[in-house]
């Protein structure tokens, strides 16, 4: 189970508290989170479902690659 | 005649109101936020803003007469299909992802709810619900002339106008930049590039004349003569007498380059223009602010200053920064030093709104 924490700048436009969900990887726990929330997913991933170009992803304080 | 105009600008939505004393800001939305285009709907009222996060990308949101601005669905593309090479006419890879929302307009009247936008990289998208949901017009997009499509100002081709025949839903016209004046008769099934006459001199000589290569900065069409249509171009001036078949050049005094241009719903030889020196200095002529009109169909130009700073004026008009009522008297344009002026006697006289507020993106008229 992994604890998922956006940042207040995100947070400022669209409601995304902390929630945990499950998944053995970056992908899957992010797609978990954004099957309970989907509107934060068009934050974060662009139409083709990439990372945006400005967003990161930090992992037990490491840069998800 | 309207009272208010939506001011869409760097830092928010400004929305400006006639009042006793004249015109002046009366709220804003979405403060500190690029709010980059906005929709006064008078078929139903209905209001859409579009915004540019940046970092997350752009969004549309609207409110219901009387009601409270909502996120509604944005224009998003399809997945590309994986292995498909689709480049631009720079050769570049398209990425298959709103970039920027750059054009937005209500169908015709026996459309309810029904919107049509543009983007960058260059796709069109319908709405048929008020911006719950939205669709890639597949014949344009698949169209082999997109890929000739480059962009210019911006690293991306875009659709930045829409023009809805009065005299049919069923036809629409859009200006791209770089690609031309597209048109359908049959509501979006099939597309021609109708741009015959237009000359971009930026261009070799062999395909100066090419209408896939033109850059329209902006398309407008009169409402109650819409054999009529105007193009502020990149190169300069365009008129067509004859709905987009044939385009011919007419010249302006100072300047025939800008950005915006409005055209009267009712006098389709009445235009408005908002020049700059040109494409390589983008600014008023020796540092005064005007607006050029011609009456006569392009023969002649007049140039209105009164209520316009003279001195020292450095604002450049995007766009979508100029607007017309329904009226035909009242219009307004707001700039990029934040500057926002209406006049209500077609431009003879202007009042100053404000000198300070964000870079201006677009102005919109927006009923009572």
């Amino acid at each position: 189970m992994a604890k998922v924490v956006f940042t207040t700048n995100l947070r400022r436009h669209v409601d995304c508290p902390t929630v945990e969900a499950t998944g053995s990887t970056v992908r899957e726990v992010l797609d978990n989170v954004f099957a309970q929330n989907s509107r934060v997913r068009g934050y974060v991933l662009d139409d083709q479902a990439a990372l945006r170009k400005h967003m990161t992803v930090i992992v037990d304080g490491h840069r998800s690659s | 005649m309207s009272n208010k105009v939506l001011v869409s600008t760097r830092k928010g939505l400004f929305t400006v109101a006639r009042g006793a004393k004249g015109w002046s800001v009366r709220n804003v939305d979405f403060l500190a936020d690029n709010v980059t285009l906005a929709l006064h709907d008078r078929r139903d009222g209905w209001s859409y803003a579009a915004l540019n996060h940046g970092h997350f990308g752009v969004k549309l949101h609207r409110k219901a007469p009387g009601g409270a601005w909502e996120e509604c669905a944005a224009p998003a593309y399809p997945p590309k299909p994986e292995g498909l090479v689709d480049l631009d006419g720079w050769g570049k890879p398209v990425n298959w992802s709103t970039q920027l929302i750059w054009a937005l307009e209500p169908g015709g009247p026996d459309e309810p709810g029904h919107l049509w936008c543009g983007t960058l990289p260059g796709g069109l998208f319908q709405s048929r619900d008020r911006g719950s949901s939205w669709e890639l017009n597949r014949p344009l997009w698949d169209n082999p002339g997109r890929n000739k499509w480059m962009g210019g100002g911006a690293d991306l081709p875009g659709i930045h106008s829409i023009c809805v025949d009065p005299r049919s839903s069923k036809t629409v016209r859009v200006g791209v930049s770089c690609g031309g004046v597209w048109v359908t008769h049959d509501g979006g099934k099939s597309w021609e590039c109708k741009a015959q006459g237009m000359h971009y001199d930026h261009m070799p000589d062999s395909q100066a004349d090419d209408p896939g290569n033109q850059d329209p900065h902006m398309l407008v069409q009169c409402q109650a003569a819409p054999d009529r249509l105007w193009v502020q171009h990149h190169a300069g001036i365009f008129i067509s007498r004859d709905t987009s078949e044939s385009w011919q050049e007419v010249h302006a005094q100072p300047s025939s380059f800008g950005f915006a241009v409005a055209v009267h719903p009712r006098d389709p030889d009445t235009a408005w223009f908002v020049p700059g020196i040109k494409d390589e200095k983008r600014i008023p002529v020796d540092g005064k602010l005007v607006v050029t009109r011609t009456r006569d169909g392009g023969k002649s130009f007049e140039i209105l200053r009164k209520g316009l700073p003279q001195e020292h004026a450095y604002d450049l008009v995007f766009r979508h920064a100029l607007a017309i009522d329904e009226s035909g008297d009242r219009l307004a344009f707001g700039s990029t030093t934040g500057g926002v002026w209406v006049t209500e006697d077609q431009g003879d006289s202007w009042q100053n709104v404000s000198h300070t507020l964000p870079p201006v993106h677009a102005v919109r008229f927006a009923g009572q």
